[in-house]
């Protein structure tokens, strides 16, 4: 008996120090096998996320959504599968859009992707869509657009062409011609459309998980239309699109696989951990 | 035998040469766009290495990243500020009037004078008086809507478990819906006496009410931490999907 708890000892000491280089490589290895190999997770879509989709998915023709891509390639895993599945719903659904950004670094991203996915729908760049480019003043923009959308946005950001000369632009005037501000976001970008918008306009949040619950009771307040809660967020709407045939699954069904075996390794780590800091000071005591 | 820093650098040096030869092998293979995600790729794993241990290519790689950040930064604020907002309407459309804050600017400036740093003060008033007008509407729009909803129905509007539409749109309040907003109000109450402070908490009752709060409180914030994992769990697994399947080409992009 003294012998086995001698032997056992040091193992509930180890388990409690492994080298942090360990844990990172054991974390590489349980996320690389489910990304090579892909694993599907089911999922339910939240109520928020259908609030989301439901509202753009009821854009008459005389409106426009505005996405504000307020993100860069910092945060591609939850906020690009986010806007690519928005931007599928919109082009399948032939619903106008703008794009601006409140990030510098925010507009190239974001222009990339739209033109990715606008070669599969055939978007038109000017007829279909429209680029406001990077706005540095956040809380002017907001308040401008609210009121008169042409002269606080002058010019597109591409073709540097007055915005009422393009056929996008033909019948919107101000935020009433707006059916939904998107931000999708990496910062708190959204407290523009939430204090400064005019009143009566819907906002919805793409947002990274980690924000997401500040951003709730801005939902149950009805401030906010619908949120995307990170990666959960983009699988919800890819799931919706595909229920709804307005797009394809994506990187928010191909990452959840990975990230639920990360999640997995932690909750065992942490149950592993405290079971080995407990049995070791019972022995202790002992 | 220690490896120094000295040695991974002239290792990392004398890697240039097979990475320059894989870099011209993807341009020629998959074109521009190929090259970028060779460079990306090598940069990710220059910037991972430092979770075995800090070391030269790890800051060479984030000394990269702050240059092309300042630079970056630089070229957008002529491009897309100045440029845009002040020197193409003064010097283009002719509207002078934008003039009157370039004085303004340069006031700012006098900072970096002993004598005449109160001039620097000057532009700094006129901003915050600017900002003080803006967070008050900003305040009221945000705040106001949040203290409505604050005022909770406890009381059912169907009485069944389950609400069929829980959207807060649709305002049908379940019974499962009339505990949240009971536990709603619960953490409201008891998070706001933990944090009153104007009078001692010298009863039992208020102090086991204020420690509920604080127990409340812990949870939120274990829920918010969690969220804060998920969301750097989600940023490694795009990167791993960078490095495996877009850069190594080791499976499939698609499902």
């Amino acid at each position: 008996m003294n012998n086995t708890t001698n032997n056992e000892m040091p193992l509930l000491e180890k388990l409690q120090k492994i080298d942090r280089r360990i844990l990172y490589l054991i974390l590489i290895i349980v996320i690389a096998i489910p990304t090579i190999w892909p694993i599907n997770i089911p999922n339910a879509p939240l109520p928020m996320s259908r609030d989301l989709w439901n509202t753009i998915n009821a854009t008459p023709p005389n409106k426009i959504v505005l996405l504000s891509s307020t993100w860069t390639k910092n945060t591609r895993g939850e906020n690009q599968g986010q806007m690519e599945a928005i931007l599928n719903q919109l082009m399948s659904r032939h619903i106008r859009f703008a794009i601006s950004t409140f990030d510098p670094r925010g507009s190239q991203v974001a222009l990339n992707l739209v033109n990715s996915v606008a070669k599969k729908y055939g978007y038109v760049y000017g007829k279909n869509w429209v680029d406001f480019g990077y706005q540095p003043n956040g809380v002017n923009y907001v308040k401008g657009i609210s009121v008169d959308l042409i002269q606080t946005v002058k010019r597109d950001a591409v073709l540097k062409k007055p915005l009422q000369d393009l056929p996008v632009m033909k019948g919107i005037r101000n935020a009433d011609n707006i059916q939904i501000v998107v931000e999708i976001s990496a910062s708190s970008s959204q407290y523009y459309w939430i204090q400064f918008l005019k009143p009566g306009v819907k906002v919805g949040f793409a947002c990274t998980s980690v924000m997401a619950p500040e951003a709730i009771p801005y939902y149950t307040s009805h401030q906010l239309a619908g949120i995307l809660w990170g990666a959960k967020g983009a699988y919800d709407y890819e799931q919706l699109n595909v229920e709804h045939h307005t797009g394809d699954w994506g990187s928010g069904r191909q990452y959840m696989g990975p990230l639920s075996a990360a999640f997995g390794l932690v909750i065992l780590s942490i149950f592993v951990g405290n079971l080995a800091m407990f049995l070791s000071r019972k022995r202790t005591r002992q | 035998m220690k490896i120094t820093d000295r040695t991974i650098g002239i290792i990392a040096v004398i890697c240039l040469i097979p990475i320059s030869f894989g870099a011209y092998l993807y341009y020629l293979r998959f074109g521009q766009n190929g090259l970028n995600i060779f460079l990306g790729g090598l940069v990710t794993l220059a910037v991972y290495s430092t979770l075995y241990r800090e070391n030269p290519i790890y800051r060479f790689a984030e000394h990269i990243y702050l240059g092309l950040a300042a630079g970056y930064g630089v070229v957008i604020a002529w491009s897309e500020v100045l440029s845009t907002q002040w020197y193409d309407p003064i010097f283009k459309q002719h509207q002078w009037l934008w003039l009157w804050i370039l004085p303004l600017a340069i006031m700012a400036y006098f900072v970096f004078s002993k004598k005449h740093s109160w001039i620097s003060r000057i532009p700094l008033v006129i901003l915050s008086g600017f900002a003080a007008g803006t967070i008050f509407q900003g305040f009221v729009s945000q705040y106001f809507p949040q203290i409505q909803d604050s005022f909770k129905s406890l009381r059912p509007t169907i009485y069944t478990l389950q609400n069929p539409d829980p959207t807060p749109a649709a305002h049908i309040l379940s019974i499962s819906g009339a505990i949240n907003n009971a536990i709603f109000l619960i953490t409201l109450t008891s998070v706001l006496t933990y944090f009153f402070f104007s009078f001692e908490h010298k009863t039992k009752a208020i102090r086991g009410y204020a420690q509920v709060g604080r127990w409340l409180m812990m949870i939120g914030f274990g829920a918010i931490f969690g969220s804060t994992i998920m969301t750097r769990f989600a940023l490694l697994v795009d990167r791993m999907y960078f490095i495996l399947i877009e850069w190594m080409h080791l499976g499939h992009p698609i499902i």
